[in-house]
């Protein structure tokens, strides 16, 4: 049966042409380094990729040209030739030659017109110094029909050639498929007595005798897919007489040993199908349309209903509910079409982990834990770089030397913890060693030494801990000799936050640490807490708010290098004035009380002062960046439910800018 | 219960050739793009057939029918190996890996099917 192959076609002109592209790509850096081993390779790899393609899938053309070219690719990749800058233009034209056939073959274009011209060029080329086949593997020689040749054929499977899936039946049957056999003789001498009888191992052996029309490459062919050791010796004997056929001897079915070897094929197979669910690959933007579209609906939703309400002064009727429920609904399913499990980003820890612990001679027990833990595909794809850095991290400056454990009174194999779960609207993906931990006094010595803290700072013990998040913190040379950890960790923290998450570490001196990331569930929604400033709406990111309270003006306190602060059971709070910071007017009526949105981040409490609360909404974020500029201390914006633009404020923007006293650009929400 | 079978090649197109021709003689296919991924969605389910290309990023063939048959569950799996370099220290290399057989690119669906079936009943 020959299967219609045509439909594999279109898949293998986008490969083909991808391959192209890569090509075309290195050739040219080939042009600045000509010598260059590792990209000669690759080119030619694709080049090979191409053929091999054209010619499964009868694309005849454009094999033949890419023979020639990958013959002449791979002498140079052999040095047999330099590559030339003429060589090399000569490989771009033929890219450009190889494109049009594709052209030629898919859209039916007419043959690209340097085709010819290229072809001999590549052929005088490749001509030069040894003789290269310009055709692709010659058929193989078949003897005239008609005419019989006697064959004799000496098969001695290896005693073990079962473990390499071979089943002499099958080759001794295809033997007897080429032609007649005369003679057929199973030597059984090999076998031993039953005790000393493995049943994984096979015995026997085969003398045959065959008249065939097939030349003695078919017959040798019959045996190439035997392991190396065991023989099938093919020896012509003469033409065969046209003679009386004589009967073929009924082949012996199994032998002892061969049940025995087939019973792990014979195993029920279950899964299969089960594991394969059916999938349909979509083009990330049409899906990133649909869910911001789906976005919009909610809105509109929401505008109708308070329109309804505003005209009839009631509430909404039911079927303005039922259908605002039903947009919810969609809503939620459109987000779920981006999650993916986090199980692909945990796998390729198991490889970090394997080859570090190796290299530094630690043994480790890797252990992970909600792999089917589902977030945004497009964070999944971002965390793998900062979990790397993560694990690499607790490997080398968490888990000590297995006998620096022994005589820490610890197990010799160090154990890592990577999980993931999710609560609330977010997803924590924690790394936990049993290691040394973090040493708090060289932290905040090194941080000290650094100039990022003053010796003066009085540090709550979160915060030491989280200073080897800070940037400038620790350098990859300095950190030998640190027993804390703190290669790459600013570098974690700022992938992170790129994800709107966070990062914390706690930790125990000489017990062991705990990275914990927190990550958003899906980078298009956000829980919003929606303040008033004078007029304007802001949304603040409920994720970061602590509390809100209503204190009296008194209490908010001046002090000398910070501005104004709160005390807040006992601790001191930064207090950010957001109507100076966004160039608000300030309302006029000076309430005594005023109201404070108390927000975390970074693991810094700071105090927003604001007019109102107006209470909390999930609202969908749209990018500033897309529609206007980058604005310091604004996160993004989103359209409120009467159809008002709200910016999202960015507190970590807020905070610096507070900080640095630098002036913000005009409100935009007008 | 049908058989199933892990088809590895970067090439989708290849794979898809492959997949879509064991499928038509009742195979269940399950497929990677390299040597990682092959692993990956083998775990460890029995296999009646695996047919993985040489060449591939991350890892290639070889070094995969190695990983295979270090397991137990795929000791006695067939398999064979595609190859488009018919020079024969690959061959050779394959067969010491663990290999059953190899094909040689490039192939259509009959011949593939025969040597198929020289390998699984």
């Amino acid at each position: 049966m020959q299967i219609d192959l045509s439909r594999f076609r279109a898949a293998f002109f986008v490969e083909a042409e991808e391959h192209l592209q890569q090509m075309e790509t290195e050739l040219l850096q080939l042009e600045t380094t000509p010598k260059d081993s590792e990209l000669l390779n690759s080119i030619f790899r694709a080049a090979h990729s191409i053929k091999g393609g054209s010619a499964t899938f009868g694309a005849d053309v454009i094999s033949k040209f890419t023979h020639i070219l990958e013959n002449l690719l791979d002498r140079l990749r052999n040095e047999e030739f330099d590559a030339t800058p003429e060589l090399v233009e000569l490989l771009l034209s033929s890219v450009d030659v190889i494109d049009g056939l594709i052209r030629n073959a898919r859209d039916n274009e007419p043959l690209p017109a340097q085709f010819e011209a290229i072809y001999e060029e590549l052929i005088k080329v490749n001509s030069k110094g040894s003789e290269v086949s310009a055709q692709p593997t010659a058929v193989q020689a078949t003897n005239q029909p008609g005419t019989k040749t006697r064959f004799q054929i000496r098969f001695v499977p290896s005693t073990n050639c079962f473990e390499f899936g071979t089943d002499p039946l099958l080759v001794v049957r295809e033997v007897k498929s080429l032609g007649t056999i005369t003679k057929f003789v199973v030597d059984s001498s090999r076998l031993p007595s039953l005790p000393d009888l493995d049943p994984e191992h096979c015995y026997l052996s085969w003398l045959i005798e065959l008249e065939s029309e097939c030349g003695k490459q078919a017959v040798e062919d019959v045996g190439m897919f035997l392991d190396g050791e065991s023989k099938f010796e093919v020896t012509e004997l003469e033409q065969a007489p046209q003679q009386v056929e004589v009967p073929t001897p009924e082949i012996d079915e199994p032998t002892p040993a061969k049940s025995k070897a087939e019973s792990p094929k014979s195993q029920p197979v279950a899964q299969g199908k089960v594991a394969e669910s059916e999938t349909v690959r979509v083009d990330r933007n049409r899906l990133d349309v649909l869910i911001n579209q789906i976005g919009e609906l909610v809105i509109g939703t929401s505008m109708v209903e308070q329109d309804v309400m505003s005209l009839t002064d009631s509430m909404p009727p039911e079927s303005l509910s039922a259908l605002g429920k039903i947009v919810r609904d969609l809503q939620e399913m459109s987000l779920g079409l981006r999650m993916v499990p986090i199980a692909s980003a945990f796998q390729k820890m198991q490889r970090v982990l394997r080859d570090l612990s190796k290299k530094l001679n630690k043994q480790i027990d890797f252990i992970t834990e909600g792999d089917d833990t589902e977030l945004d595909k497009s964070v999944v794809d971002q965390i793998s770089d900062p979990l790397i850095h993560m694990v690499r991290n607790s490997i080398d400056h968490g888990i000590e030397r297995p006998e620096d454990r022994i005589a820490a009174g610890k197990s010799p194999v160090g154990k890592i913890n990577l999980r993931a779960y999710q609560q609330g609207g977010n997803i924590y993906i924690q790394l936990s060693d049993d290691g040394r931990g973090l040493d708090r006094d060289r932290i905040r010595q090194k941080a000290i030494e650094r100039g990022l803290v003053q010796p003066e700072d009085a540090l709550s013990d979160s915060e030491i801990c989280n200073l080897i998040f800070r940037p400038g913190f620790s350098t990859a040379e300095k950190i030998t000799d640190v027993s804390g950890r703190g290669v790459g960790m600013d570098v974690v923290r700022k992938n992170v936050e790129a994800l709107q998450g966070s990062v914390t570490v706690t930790s125990e001196f000489g017990k062991g640490s705990t990275v914990t990331v927190r990550l958003p569930l899906t980078l298009a929604i956000l829980d919003g807490l929606l303040v008033r400033l004078t007029n304007e709406v802001y949304v603040i990111p409920l994720l970061s708010v602590v509390e809100s309270i209503a204190v009296d003006s008194s209490a908010i306190k001046e002090v000398v290098r910070v501005g104004e602060v709160i005390q807040l059971r006992g601790e001191v709070v930064p207090v950010l004035r957001l109507h100076h910071l966004l160039h608000i007017d300030e309302q006029s009526d000076v309430n005594q009380q005023i109201l404070l949105v108390i927000v975390e981040d970074q693991g810094r409490r700071f105090a927003l002062r604001v007019d109102e609360l107006l209470g909390q909404q999930q609202v969908v974020i749209k990018n500033l960046e897309t529609h206007f500029r980058k604005v310091a201390g604004v996160a993004g914006a989103t359209i409120l439910g009467d159809g008002r633009v709200a910016l999202i404020l960015d507190l970590l923007g807020l905070s610096s800018i507070s900080t640095h006293e630098a002036t913000l650009p005009q409100s935009v929400t007008n | 219960m049908s058989k199933i079978a892990l088809v590895v090649d970067d090439s989708t197109s290849m794979r898809q050739m492959v997949s879509f021709t064991l499928q038509s003689v009742g195979f269940d296919t399950i497929e990677g793009a390299n040597g990682c991924e092959a692993l990956e969605v083998a775990g460890d389910k029995p296999l009646d057939l695996v047919i993985t290309d040489l060449n591939m990023p991350e890892m290639d063939g070889i070094t995969l029918i190695r990983e295979l048959r270090a397991k137990p569950t795929y000791k006695f799996t067939p398999i064979l190996l595609l190859t488009t370099e018919s020079q024969d220290t690959k061959k050779q290399e394959g067969k010491a890996a663990g290999a059953t057989g190899w094909m040689v690119k490039p192939f259509n669906t009959d011949q593939l099917l025969t040597v198929v079936r020289k390998v699984v009943k």
